[in-house]
């Protein structure tokens, strides 16, 4: 998959943008506050339901409007035109069409034009607390799997009510109905069982790549790896049953404790990533600049990872994530970057990435500069002949 | 802002606290009414009033009915010995309009759900229970397909289980025609572990 135009209205503090972008590098410079991360917000909006950012629909839209719309048009790895469009209002909530077409829900959307994205927040995926690294993974599985993502939602819901139901027992001050209760715990093991088992093979066939991806961004790292910490079980299982056995064990072991504590405390929400440098837990053992690199890696394995398993090649958003790299790995990051698929980076100047200075726009390379929620200038490289073929093929 | 009427307001006041209509449609409404000949709003005054006076729930199957028992409960051309569970009458409607279905019907009047503070008390279970120990050789459970609903499903299919009558669930997969390769992965992978011997 690669866009070929993104536009958007009342999205932050953008009233109306659209860009054609280019098949390649899209560079957006533009100093903090100005927009040029909102562009690639609005990809993700479309593409992933929401921005990776975080902030909720309501505080997207632009102040004193109501709603906010993204379309997104590119054309898939077979030449099919795609089309995604996204709306959102304050009292409607949001709808999506794809190509044209409703869609019921979330997971019908995503992973139809899977997407990589790397944010200087995702630092916490190797520094911070499990909820990251499982934020990740879910993001991964859901774009390779829908059904994951169907089991996903439904598991939380699950767990919510449980947990409701649990903390309504405590406060009553007598232990949870067990009749009540079981079916609960049913819905919550038979979907742990599921997310748990997908997060193994997911792993399995994830580590190798991003032991390959690891060593050629990081430098000083002999070795990578990446390990798979299901919720209170020593090692990864096999299978389902498996999984669904294991839960059933540690669902009746921590009973007594769960009701005086009036919350759920096994599951896959408890799961967790363990990475490793030179054979150390990663949180202590590699450097700040390692950090930053093997994040890089894990998101370049992240791409392998879903260009293998999607039936598109996906999108490379990167928000300023250049400017804490030395000049060298930048230009290796983005060189590397651009000949995996169509890109979309932001940086604070041009002066982040001196060697398109040096060497000027290429083919299938476009900058953008973002002022005060609008597009100032555009620069666009040579149309390569692919890209004049593509056009001439379309009209 | 609030209207000089104090009885224009009583009007938007009661219908702002329906489901679904905000104080402006309210206020829209009330407006609206207000235009219409006496006739007409004497008419939908009494209407509501008669439903409210005439309705009451089966006192066998729980639906909304002018007679107790409902004519489905009454009627002799059904099959007793059969009933189906459903969340709501407007489901008993959706079951109906197939003419497929002979048995009778139990409207729980929702599903099992910890977070609203719905829980078996809440919902005609006690009954249900009730009807199967007078004798039902079938329980279908027709709840939808949410989390919630398959939840209250387990819960049933357990509370039944020592009555030693069939208990079944209707099955979730792929609608009829619709052809495969437009269904999502997600719900072909759940019919294809749902599937069954032909
Ligand atoms: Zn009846």
């Amino acid at each position: 998959m690669h866009l070929r135009r993104v536009s958007f209205r009342n999205l932050r503090n953008h009233a109306a943008t659209e860009l054609e972008v280019a098949q390649g590098a899209n560079v957006i410079t533009g100093l903090n506050g100005e927009g040029k991360t909102t562009i690639l917000e609005a990809i993700s909006i479309a593409t992933l339901t929401r921005s990776f950012v975080g902030t909720p629909d309501a505080h997207m839209v632009r102040r004193g409007q109501r709603s906010y719309d993204v379309r997104i048009e590119g054309v898939s790895d077979y030449g099919v035109p795609r089309r995604i469009e996204v709306e959102y209002d304050a009292a409607a909530g949001r709808t999506a069409l794809l190509d044209g077409t409703p869609a019921a829900n979330a997971a019908q959307v995503i992973g139809s034009a899977p997407t990589v994205v790397l944010s200087p927040d995702m630092k916490a995926i190797t520094n911070g607390a499990p909820a990251e690294r499982r934020r990740f993974l879910d993001m991964v599985i859901s774009q390779a799997k829908r059904r994951y993502l169907e089991e996903l939602m439904q598991y939380r819901r699950v767990l919510k009510q449980r947990n409701a139901l649990l903390a309504m027992a405590r406060r009553s001050g007598r232990p949870a109905d067990r009749t009540l209760l079981e079916p609960w715990d049913e819905g919550l093991v038979e979907r742990a069982a599921h997310l748990m088992y997908e997060r193994t093979i997911f792993l399995r066939e994830f580590e190798p790549i991003f032991r390959d991806a690891a060593m050629r961004v990081a430098s000083g790292i002999d070795r990578a790896d990446i390990h798979y910490l299901p919720d209170a079980i020593s090692a990864p299982l096999a299978s389902v049953a498996d999984y669904r056995d294991a839960l059933w064990f540690r669902c009746r072991e921590v009973a007594a404790e769960e009701s005086r504590r009036g919350t759920t405390l096994f599951g896959a929400h408890r799961d967790d990533l363990r990475m490793e440098v030179n054979g150390g837990d990663v949180r202590v053992a590699a450097s700040q600049g390692q950090h930053k690199t093997l994040l890089i890696g894990l998101k370049i394995a992240e791409f392998h990872y879903l260009a293998s398993q999607c039936a598109e090649t996906p999108l490379i958003l990167l928000d300023d994530i250049f400017g804490e790299l030395d000049p060298q790995r930048a230009e290796r990051v983005y060189e590397l970057t651009r000949t995996l698929g169509q890109t979309f980076i932001t940086a604070a100047s041009l002066d982040i990435l001196p060697f398109l200075n040096r060497r000027g726009l290429g083919p299938g390379e476009a900058q953008f500069s973002v002022e005060s929620g609008a597009i100032s200038s555009i620069r666009y490289g040579q149309i390569p002949p692919s890209g004049e073929a593509l056009r001439a093929a379309d009209s | 802002m609030l209207y000089t009427s104090e009885s224009l307001e009583a009007v938007i006041e009661h219908l702002s606290r329906l489901p679904t209509i905000g104080r402006k449609t309210a206020q829209r409404i009330a407006l609206y009414l207000l235009k219409q000949p006496r006739e007409e709003v004497a008419a939908l005054a009494q209407a509501l009033v008669g439903m409210t006076e005439r309705t009451h729930y089966c006192s066998v199957c729980q639906n909304i009915t002018e007679t107790d028992p409902c004519p489905i409960c009454q009627s002799t051309k059904r099959d007793r010995s059969l009933v189906c569970v459903v969340e709501e009458p407007s489901d008993v409607l959706a079951v109906e309009k197939t003419n497929d279905y002979t048995g009778l019907y139990h409207v729980l009047g929702g599903v099992i759900n910890p977070l609203e503070g719905v829980g078996p008390e809440e919902l005609k279970v006690r009954e249900l229970i009730q009807r199967v120990q007078n004798g039902v050789d079938e329980v279908i459970l027709a709840l939808n397909p949410n989390v919630e609903g398959e939840m209250t499903t387990l819960y049933l299919a357990k509370m039944l289980k020592p009555f030693e009558i069939k208990v079944t669930r209707i099955a979730r997969g792929i609608p009829l025609g619709s052809e495969l390769q437009f269904i999502d992965e997600a719900t072909i992978s759940r019919a294809l572990e749902g599937r069954v011997t032909v």
